[in-house]
């Protein structure tokens, strides 16, 4: 067994026995769940190592060969994805583990925070392994179990929620379940590279490509079906926030990019990546505009994934016009750098909102004193949304402008700059309420809360909490200086039709 | 000059280029010092070194891992280089006590530094993709600096800044994108320059215009530099709005274009260098004042563009005259500009037992500015008079020009006149931390580098067009000798029409309020909003899907 295969068994497996050992043992959950995070985080990068080597391989579970075994495909789109989810899951769990420390707060520790997160993210680490239709629906379900009751963690106002989710989500699966049900009917064969040769074009596959589609688009609150995510996204306890918004739905979009440039990449015609493109365009301007409309922070950027999942839908028609690769590696860089940034914001969002004791974005003015660090994660952040040069965001819309301009699809251009716009007003309506020197509703708050904004300086749970924000944040940054090296491992991805 | 071996000067570039960024993680660690403005001076040091004494052709190449980018210090890159580390060394050093609570603050630092960074990349960047990251950067270190006072005009300032900016941006985004190819290389300006076309040089012109002030996209400077602390206004209006300039020199080949864009530029600069000193003149603030006078003069630069792309054979790099008008300019008035920002905020904080002193010497650069017999000034307007006649457009121009030349001298006796006692400003009771030597020393230099540096750069240019002659001094007379022949008139048609003149209340361009949207656009986000509540009731979710589910099916089987 080389390294990468051992890596890849320890990040699928030690998540869930983690999440049992710290089910059984609660008082020993936070240390449990550190130790493994930063395993995790170990082994991903020895997961990417070894395909940034030797080239992608694939991993039959227990030496049983597809079609009756399980098969895992490790290339480099999936281990850039684990990365994230590693990237994310250690800085949720740094600052989870921090927000904790601080007396207050202590009592509200939700009892079953740690087993469910750690679920989460050993389904998502299988989710990006698995190279089978139904183990995928498996994965999926995992996810959204685990998510669902994330969510619900956080109080009586979260369940509505959670519940919204859990019925749009479990309808989703039951659409994709459905596909799936098809395409084994029609071919009696699940294997995603298998299926990209031998899927046929006909009816039956056209039903199925449609029903996995609405079913990952309904898991992945693609417009007009976001309606669940920003309720669940704004209420949850900020890491949870941070790995729904940057990983969870990013894992949506992921299944939905290798199913239409694998199984159904004869079914992508032009009519067809317009019709995903238009979805995601109606993304990019009504998330975009409903994030300028928001009054508070953390629905602003809940709203703020609905828009920037929407650039990544440019894949499909870009790819349709045949700039296949640029679009494929400038979606991929979109959905990682935002992974990463939208992590940061929420994680940064959840020390500011302590700090002022509200969330709305016109009380963030004032005494900044002892949060700096969590506004420069979210400036910084930002930056990487917005795409200024050297960020990930950059870089990833830099390709998709590139596939814009080669094969001369200008409108998709036009949109991305209309989106550039929209991202940069409703980023910098937080950051303009950050820079006033006070809300203009001041006087009439009560005194203690005014007393409290006198810089109360920042404790040491603050501080950790910052730092796993700020991680993020320059992650964000770093996926863009790494453009380079990044656009080759991207590329690797098994049963991609280019 | 002493010659340094040729290593010893590409270690001199880099160091120059890379002491902000290093300096960035050592403020990081001592985030609680007191004294950043010594770190802060010596970020811009090696650069004023390298201006001084790397010879032209200097290059760096950066390994491919660090993206491949060249720079390199030519003679036009050195015009930029020159003033840039002058001012930013001087006005760190000035900051200690022009801005004493900005420069505790590590933000302040940060955003002065990366500003500082993205300046000096553009200026030696040889490759379009370094020039554009490095002024993205030093965007936005600039809208940090505008925004760093954080009073309601500074926010509402740093709005419009950051609007117009991210417009500049994405028209050079696309830019950009349509000019280099997938992967990030082969972006050097001569393989670029051959690419341009009609589209792109309108964006780009779009692009450097905003960057640049350019009469009609204007809006932005005279709010953004006068709320700046004085050391941020300095450098904004200084140097950081002669990147536009610089962008165009680079990538655009004369003849680019027809005649037609050239006139428009020259039109829209002259009027531009009207319209400045008339607006400068309506205002009572100093800074908003000397904000309009870059207006004004940013004018005269946008002539040269004009000038710079009618067709025509013309010399190479600085022998071209309009290349060189361009660079006197850029010297003559970021020193200038500089050095009339940083004494206006000396004066608010020197004891009244010295203001008269730094009153006076305030005159120098003032006349530098409305080009005194003398001054670099003259040394502007004759490169400028000599890059009109070598594009066959002196005709009408040149005695046009003696009525902007004019206008700037009345802005600038307005200057004097406004600043002449400490009653106009608020913050003349607070002296605090004003010191004599401390101030004295970097004020002095800044007024020994607006009168020399420009002569020592660009008075004999062997390569170019001879420069001023005795004559050209004595011409310069003419705009004063108008400029009191008005005011006389003026004191003359008495007292009250003259404060009519200079009081008079036009409109003010003032930033809208986040509350004062209009009326439409409230309509139409009370309509979103009610979209968005349809979207999410479940009978419209069923409704949705199965739009969703029509319009994939039909897109397939369509295919």
């Amino acid at each position: 067994m080389t390294a990468g295969d051992a890596a890849v068994i320890v990040l699928v497996s030690l998540p869930h026995a983690a999440a049992i050992a710290g089910f059984v043992w609660p008082s020993r959950a936070v240390t449990v769940s550190l130790i493994s995070a930063a395993t995790l985080m170990a082994a991903a990068l020895v997961a990417m190592h070894a395909v940034a080597g030797h080239g992608a391989w694939r991993h039959d579970v227990g030496g049983w060969e597809a079609p009756l075994g399980i098969g895992w495909t490790i290339d480099g789109v999936a281990c850039a994805l684990l990365l994230l989810t590693a990237a994310v899951g250690l800085a949720g769990s740094i600052h989870h583990a921090a927000a904790r420390v601080r007396p207050s707060t202590a009592a509200h520790d939700p009892r079953y925070f740690w087993p469910l997160w750690l679920f989460l993210w050993g389904g998502l680490n299988a989710l990006f392994v698995s190279a089978d239709l139904f183990n995928i629906f498996v994965t999926l379900e995992f996810v959204t179990v685990a998510s669902v009751g994330l969510i619900a963690l956080s109080g009586r106002l979260a369940q509505a929620a959670a519940w919204r989710y859990l019925l749009a989500t479990l309808f989703g699966s039951s659409l994709y379940l459905l596909g799936v049900a098809l395409i084994y009917g029609r071919v009696a064969a699940l294997d995603l590279p298998f299926l990209a040769q031998a899927l046929p074009a006909d009816l039956v596959g056209m039903t199925a490509a449609s029903l996995v589609t609405i079913g990952l688009l309904l898991k992945g609150a693609v417009f007009p079906l976001h309606f669940w995510l920003p309720s669940a996204h704004a209420r949850a306890l900020p890491p949870v926030s941070a790995i729904l918004s940057g990983v969870v739905v990013a894992a949506a979009f992921y299944l939905l990019a290798r199913a239409w440039l694998g199984p159904f990449r004869e079914l992508l015609t032009p009519a067809a990546g317009t019709a995903l493109g238009l979805l995601g365009a109606g993304a990019v301007l009504w998330g975009g505009l409903l994030a300028l409309l928001q009054r508070h922070l953390k629905r602003m950027i809940a709203y703020s994934t609905v828009s920037q999942l929407g650039f990544c839908m440019l894949l499909f028609p870009l790819a349709a016009a045949g700039a296949t690769q640029l679009a494929w590696t400038g979606a991929m860089v979109v959905l990682l750098a935002h992974g990463l940034s939208k992590a940061a914001c929420f994680l940064a969002a959840g020390v500011i909102v302590r700090h002022h004791r509200s969330g709305r974005v016109d009380a963030l003015g004032g005494c900044q004193q002892g949060i700096g660090l969590a506004w420069f994660a979210f400036a910084l952040a930002a930056a990487s949304l917005v795409g200024l040069p050297p960020t990930g965001g950059f870089v990833g819309k830099w390709w998709l402008a590139q596939a814009a301009i080669n094969s001369g699809a200008y409108p998709w251009l036009a949109l991305l700059v209309a989106g550039t716009l929209l991202t940069a007003a409703y980023l910098w309506r937080v950051l303009e309420a950050a820079i006033r020197t006070g809300p203009p509703d001041e006087a009439r708050r009560p005194a203690a809360i005014a007393a409290h904004r006198e810089g109360a300086p920042a404790t040491p749970s603050d501080r950790g909490m910052m730092i796993a924000a700020l991680g993020l944040a320059l992650g964000a940054v770093a996926v863009g200086a790494a453009a380079p090296t990044l656009a080759p491992v991207l590329s690797s991805a098994i049963g991609v039709t280019w | 000059m002493p010659a340094l071996p040729a290593d010893m000067q590409v270690l001199l570039l880099a160091v120059a280029l890379a002491m902000p960024w290093l300096m960035i993680p050592a403020l990081a660690i001592r985030t609680r010092d007191a004294g950043h403005a010594p770190a802060l001076c010596l970020a811009a040091l090696p650069a004023v070194m390298a201006a001084a004494w790397a010879p032209d052709g200097t290059l760096l190449a950066l390994p491919d891992a660090l993206g491949g980018w060249v720079f390199a210090l030519d003679a036009t890159g050195r015009a930029f280089l020159a003033p840039a580390a002058i001012v930013w060394a001087l006005a760190a050093w000035l900051a200690a006590s022009l801005a004493p609570r900005q420069v505790r603050s590590p933000a302040f630092s940060g955003l002065w530094l990366l500003g500082l960074g993205g300046n000096f990349a553009v200026i030696l960047a040889q490759d379009l993709l370094a020039l554009y990251a490095g002024l993205a950067l030093m965007t936005v270190a600039g809208l940090g600096l505008v925004a760093a006072e954080r009073t309601m005009q500074a926010v509402a300032a740093a709005r419009v800044y950051m609007g117009m900016m991210l417009v500049a941006e994405l028209a050079m985004f696309v830019a950009v994108a349509t000019l280099v190819g997938g992967g990030f290389s082969d972006a050097g300006f001569d393989t670029v320059r051959e690419r341009i076309d009609g589209p792109v040089l309108a964006l780009l012109g779009i692009a450097f215009g905003i960057k640049l002030g350019a009469l009609g996209v204007h809006a932005w400077l005279p709010l953004a530099h006068p709320v700046a602390p004085v050391p941020a206004s300095a450098v904004l209006s200084g140097l950081m709005i002669k990147s536009g300039a610089l962008g165009w020199l680079r990538l655009v080949e004369p003849a680019a274009t027809g005649d037609v864009v050239a006139h428009v530029l020259l039109w829209t600069g002259f009027a531009a260098s009207l319209y400045g000193v008339a607006r400068g003149l309506h205002t009572k603030r100093a800074k908003t004042l000397l904000a309009w006078s870059s207006v004004s003069q940013m004018g005269l630069v946008t002539m040269l563009a004009g000038l710079w792309i009618l067709p025509g054979t013309r010399g190479s790099g600085l022998a071209d005259p309009v290349a060189f008008a361009i660079a006197v300019f850029v010297v003559h008035h970021g020193l200038a500009k500089a050095a009339l920002f940083l004494g206006a905020g000396l004066l608010e904080r020197t004891a009244a037992s010295r203001r008269s002193l730094v009153w006076a010497s305030l005159g120098l650069p003032a006349l530098a500015l409305a080009a005194a017999p003398g001054t670099s000034g003259v040394l502007a307007k004759s490169a400028l008079e000599q890059a009109l006649a070598a594009s066959g457009q002196a005709g009408w121009i040149v005695p046009v020009l003696y009525l902007s030349g004019t206008a700037t001298v009345v802005l600038m006796a307005r200057l004097l006149w406004l600043t002449r006692s400490p009653h106009d400003t608020a913050a003349s009771s607070d002296t605090s931390g004003v010191r004599g030597p401390a101030l004295a020393l970097p004020w002095v230099a800044m007024l020994a580098a607006v009168l020399v540096v420009p002569w020592l750069m660009l008075g004999s240019n062997t390569a170019g067009p001879t420069a001023t002659a005795p004559r050209d001094h004595a011409k310069a007379l003419v705009p004063f000798v108008l400029a009191g022949f008005a005011a006389s008139l003026t004191w003359w048609a008495g007292r009250r029409v003259q404060r009519r003149l200079l009081n008079a209340r036009l409109p003010r361009v003032q930033a809208r309020a986040v509350t004062g949207l209009p009326a439409p656009v409230r309509r139409l986000s009370l309509h979103v909003v009610r979209g968005e509540r349809w979207l999410h009731l479940w009978e419209s979710v069923g409704l949705t899907l199965i739009v969703v589910a029509a319009v994939l099916a039909a897109a397939l089987s369509l295919g």
